[in-house]
């Protein structure tokens, strides 16, 4: 247990690095020292990983708010996990970059560490009107990495379409509900009481905004395009977190009676994106398409689970974002090696597919289990139907990606192929570890007072 | 009983560590994985005798997984006399396999010990189950583990979805239920669960509910009628000691235990009951007609096996579970001699599995052919042997019921059906004219040490199981209330007609009676001809809805092409049988007045 001002301070000092490194990249020569350019990123995402998880190892279990003038910080649980995931993906996709990308190094480096100091923001901040402000950023930062790396499009329009409609509805949002009600602190409004057409006009945009930006059915296009692998990670891994946490940090606390009036027509909805990207995710092939599906496949659960109004449900949903993004992660890396092809490293890379495969005692299975039992309590038919879809619907969406790797050629072992599957593989099992340990409590609660015990 | 789990998790970790220095296959260290599993069998042993002797239930705990305020799963090894029973039989087989493998396998053999020992494991991990989670965890391993052994052998990677496929449905029946018992319960342990529905009168309907997903896991783990693709697949491509671990005592008949852990949900329902008598005696019958129509001996033994385990569902149907315990303990220990018989035979003809191509081997094979002798008739409940007092409980417990006329003549003619097949393959193999190539026949004996004394063993526990386990059970009180065995039995005549009859009929249907066989024919070909037109449509539907392949077809097109056995030993072995049968009631009759 570490003191609150020193909790303060991590959390703010794991914000500011990776900013300071993009800092010190804009002064590093691009064409002598493209190493130096790359390790730098490298050392400051590990850095941020190892002091996340410090905070999340001795952190507290109460919720610390800091309030200053124009800058406050929310630290509880669910930020930390975020933050956890997010700083462990962007350490991948540092790792993974080092060899894959060769031009724009500069441009590259400095858009993921802006990308990843405003996701590390994004997921503690406490004024609606800077998170509005920090989605656009990543949202731009984004762009232009799809923009300048994708390898079939120089300019993604549609993705622009997609993305942007998306920050303009949540800064809609956000300007409707500081005009109505004059405060800016997230935590204050989940406290302020305003009538059910208000909540259910900031509901929509809200809603609207983060459903864009998560890429589900319809509005999925801007996912399914072929990227680098480090540019595909944080697409997946890490930007597919900002619409679920939104959703609990910022849309129920705040919408709390337009949640309970439409909870079950928006679960309705989205078990149809369940089932579209399940079955589609077989039809693909292009293994980054294929987990691109898988991914969006599980956000659409966690989605479910989030509209179940259980805390069962919203807590499996917290831990189906979480281990789908490190899993997508772990399968891309290990599969961008060759590893997946490797006899003697099989029983290592075995374990990310059997997680996507809801193997008990991994951590999905927890999440999808919770979610499970939350519909089937909320909606009997509808739960049946959503395990009836997803269980041999992601086995054949992960037997198509076996045989999709199974077309490469076999790969000779190095030293350095044991830092792309071991990492991912452990984090993986610790995440399995600590989803049952006593670190439950303090999501339960935290849970509890937004659902208002529903 | 943690040492059991114990000993089979260092024999695993053992054959691990060879495997990866590829030892196992080294003269020195062959030995080291079959003597680890023995003294587990040694040790299970031990204690199942202690448990007879002093029948306990004790629980340990490893650990608790807390998902959330009232979702606790508790992982541990629970020690009563089912457990201890099934895990004794595990073990036994287990090394049974090990030693066999010795022999039977020359390539590769590593692979093939470790993925045994795998699968006993995860077996007695999954007897020594107190909770649902636990359950599921040891059922999914299970299915990860013949995955992988399937997908060992390169010729059949293409099927490896076939068999993974249809458990996932299976899954979806199973957390669904497991869900609905945790908000209704709170609780997955089989006791609360047990304890709770008893006393729950009010919730008839949840539990019906709850009854009918378990039995669609159930039904695909057990391969019933409509889910027994993947098993005949997976088995089609794997070894014989491979094939005599799943088929005797793990993957098959799990289902069996976890329909009586949860006993007291499916009691509650008539419905459910009368639904599993139904689907158990249609698949006894169907896979003993499937096996008599089949012409590879590998599929023949999944076909039985699939056959009995429609048994074990009747009894389990008729709430006997004591019945469907001595079945599967006495099934366990005679399909595994049957199945260590056939890989004798395959082994001998280098591989030949198909009948057509095998025949006249009785002088050339004579211990293998006593040895099949023996292990068709400690299958076909003849006196003596184990299945007798099997079928000597269920009967019992079938006639005793008010529904005795659903379920007995589906048991009878399963039964004869039984001795048909198995008597048919007898001839097929041993009888007739020799249909093999010449290089195969120079090369053939049986002379293989580890095989052959390995068979004599099974044959040991084949003969003497039924009864070892009919005496304790029905020896002391206690463990007859446990396994819940009633004073019923069904009368030793009863028992003896049903063999006769088997015997019989095997005898003429391979017999070379020619106008029978041609009447048969004649009035076999309209139905077949329906069967192979009408079935082809059906078929075809069904194929893609229940995974059944072609089943009316196969039925047609095989009937259409009977080839009727002119068996030359027909009539000796026929004397043979009857004087054995009238002997055995004689000694019976002796002994009552004794």
């Amino acid at each position: 247990m570490i003191d609150n001002i020193f909790s303060y301070s991590a959390s703010l000092f794991v914000i500011l690095i990776p900013l300071i490194s993009a800092l010190c990249i804009i002064k590093i020569d691009e064409k002598n020292l493209q190493l130096n350019i790359k390790l730098v990123s490298i050392w400051s995402s590990g850095f941020v990983f190892a002091l996340t998880t410090g905070l999340l190892l001795f952190f507290d279990d109460h919720e610390a708010i800091y309030y200053y003038e124009y800058f406050s910080l929310n630290i509880n649980r669910i930020s930390i996990y975020f933050m956890e995931v997010t700083a462990f993906i962007t350490l991948m996709c540092t790792i993974i970059a080092k060899n894959e990308i060769d031009h724009d190094v500069k441009k590259f480096n400095i858009m993921v560490m802006v990308l990843e100091s405003s996701m590390l923001m994004l997921f503690s901040i406490t004024n609606i009107l800077l998170y509005s402000c920090l989605l656009e950023i990543i949202v731009l930062a984004a762009y232009f990495l799809v923009g300048f790396f994708s390898t079939k499009r120089k300019y993604p329009s549609k993705d622009l379409i997609i993305l942007f409609s998306g920050v303009i509805f949540v800064i809609l949002g956000t300007v409707y509900i500081i005009s109505v009600t004059g405060v800016r602190e997230i935590y204050v409004l989940s406290k302020y009481s305003l009538s059910f057409n208000q909540e259910l006009i900031f509901f929509v945009m809200f809603f609207m905004g983060l459903y864009c930006i998560s890429g589900l059915f319809p509005l999925h296009l801007w996912t399914a395009d072929s990227y680098p692998t480090s540019v595909f990670i944080l697409l997946l891994g890490a930007i597919s977190l900002i619409g679920g946490f939104g959703m609990i940090n910022i849309l129920i606390p705040i919408a709390k009676n337009v949640y309970l009036q439409v909870h079950d027509y928006i679960s309705h909805i989205v078990l149809i994106s369940v089932i579209y990207f399940t079955l589609s995710a077989s039809a693909q092939r292009d293994y980054q398409r294929i987990l691109a599906h898988i991914s969006t496949a599980n956000i659409s659960v966690s989605l479910m689970g989030l509209f179940s109004c259980h805390a069962e449900g919203i807590v499996g949903a917290i831990y189906n974002m979480m281990t789908n993004s490190v899993t997508i992660t772990s399968l891309l890396v290990i599969n961008d090696k060759g590893l997946l092809c490797s006899p003697s490293l099989a029983k290592i890379s075995i374990i990310p597919l059997l997680t996507i495969l809801s193997m008990p005692l991994l951590p999905l299975f927890y999440g999808e289990f919770l979610i499970i039992y939350s519909m089937l309590r909320e909606n009997l038919v509808f739960g049946i139907l959503l395990c009836a879809i997803l269980m041999p619907g992601m086995f054949f969406a992960v037997k198509t990606f076996c045989e999709q790797c199974n077309i490469g050629i076999e790969k000779k072992i190095s030293g350095y192929d044991f830092f792309y599957l071991i990492p991912p593989v452990v984090f993986i099992v610790a995440l399995g570890i600590s989803v049952t340990c006593c670190s439950t409590n303090a999501l339960w609660k935290y849970v509890s007072r937004i659902t208002g015990g529903a | 009983m943690e040492y059991v789990v114990l000993s089979q998790l260092i024999t695993l970790v053992l054959g691990n560590i060879l495997q990866q220095h590829n030892f196992i296959e080294s003269e020195k260290y062959k030995y080291y994985v079959p003597l680890s599993s023995f003294i587990t069998a040694v040790v299970s042993i031990v204690f199942f005798i202690l448990q007879i002797r002093n029948p306990s239930v004790g629980y340990h705990n490893l650990c608790d997984l807390c998902l959330a305020k009232n979702i606790t799963f508790s992982f541990g090894v629970l020690s009563d006399s089912l457990s201890i029973t099934i895990s004794c039989v595990v073990s036994i087989i287990a090394t049974l396999s090990n030693f066999y493998s010795i022999g039977y396998i020359k390539k590769n053999t590593n692979t093939f010990l470790v993925y045994i020992n795998a699968l006993s494991f995860v077996m007695v991990i999954f007897v020594a189950a107190k909770s649902l989670l636990q359950s599921y965890v040891a059922l999914e391993s299970m299915v990860i583990i013949i995955y992988l052994m399937t997908r060992s052998d390169k010729k059949s990677e293409s099927i490896g979805s076939a068999i993974a496929f249809p458990h996932k449905w299976a899954n979806v029946g199973f957390i669904v239920s497991m869900i609905v018992i945790m908000y209704t319960f709170q609780s997955v342990d089989f006791d609360d669960i047990n304890k709770f529905s008893m006393q729950n009168d009010e919730q008839l309907d949840v539990l019906e509910f709850i009854s009918i997903f378990m039995l669609l896991a159930i039904f695909v783990k057990t391969a019933q009628f409509g889910f027994s693709g993947w098993l005949t697949k997976s088995m089609a491509s794997s070894s014989i000691p491979f094939a005599a671990v799943v088929l005797s005592s793990t993957v098959a008949p799990c289902g069996i235990l976890l329909l009586i852990r949860l006993q007291t949900i499916f009691e509650c329902s008539e419905f459910v009951q009368n639904i599993m008598i139904i689907v158990g005696s249609f698949s006894a019958v169907f896979f003993a007609t499937r096996a008599m129509l089949c012409f590879n001996v590998n599929q023949i033994l999944v076909y039985s096996t699939c056959s009995q385990i429609g048994l074990m569902i009747i009894a389990c149907g008729f709430s006997a579970y004591g019945a469907a315990i001595i079945l599967f303990v006495t099934h366990a220990f005679s399909k595994a001699l049957l199945a260590f018989v056939i890989g004798s035979v395959i082994h001998a003809l280098s591989g030949e599995q198909n009948l057509h191509n095998m025949g006249g081997l009785f002088e050339l094979l004579p211990k293998t052919y006593a040895l099949f002798i023996s292990a068709t008739a400690s299958i076909i409940c003849l006196p003596l042997m184990s299945s007798y007092y099997a079928y000597k409980v269920f009967l019992g417990e079938i006639l005793n019921s008010e529904m005795y006329l659903v379920a007995l003549p589906p048991i009878i003619a399963t039964s004869i059906l039984t001795a048909t097949y198995l008597f048919r393959m007898i001839y097929k193999i041993f009888h007739g004219e020799k249909n093999l190539d010449e290089t195969i026949l120079a090369y053939m004996n049986e002379d293989n040490a580890y095989m052959n004394r390995v068979s004599y063993i099974a044959l040991f526990f084949a003969i003497f199981s039924g009864v070892i386990f009919y005496y304790a059970a029905y020896a002391d009180e206690v463990w007859r209330d446990i396994f819940a065995f009633s004073k019923s039995r069904c009368h030793p005549g009863i028992l003896l007609f049903i063999s006769t009859l088997g015997i019989v009929f095997a005898t003429i249907v391979c017999k070379s009676v020619k106008p029978i066989a041609i009447q048969w024919l004649h009035h076999g070909r309209f139905i077949s001809k329906w069967l192979h037109y009408g079935g082809n449509f059906i078929s075809k539907w069904l194929h893609h809805m229940c995974f059944i392949s072609a089943t009316c077809t196969n039925i047609g097109i095989k009937l259409n092409k009977v080839h009727i056995f002119t068996g030359k030993h027909s009539v000796v072995i026929g004397s043979v049988c009857i004087v054995l049968i009238v002997f055995s009631y004689l000694a019976i009759r002796i002994t009552n007045l004794l």
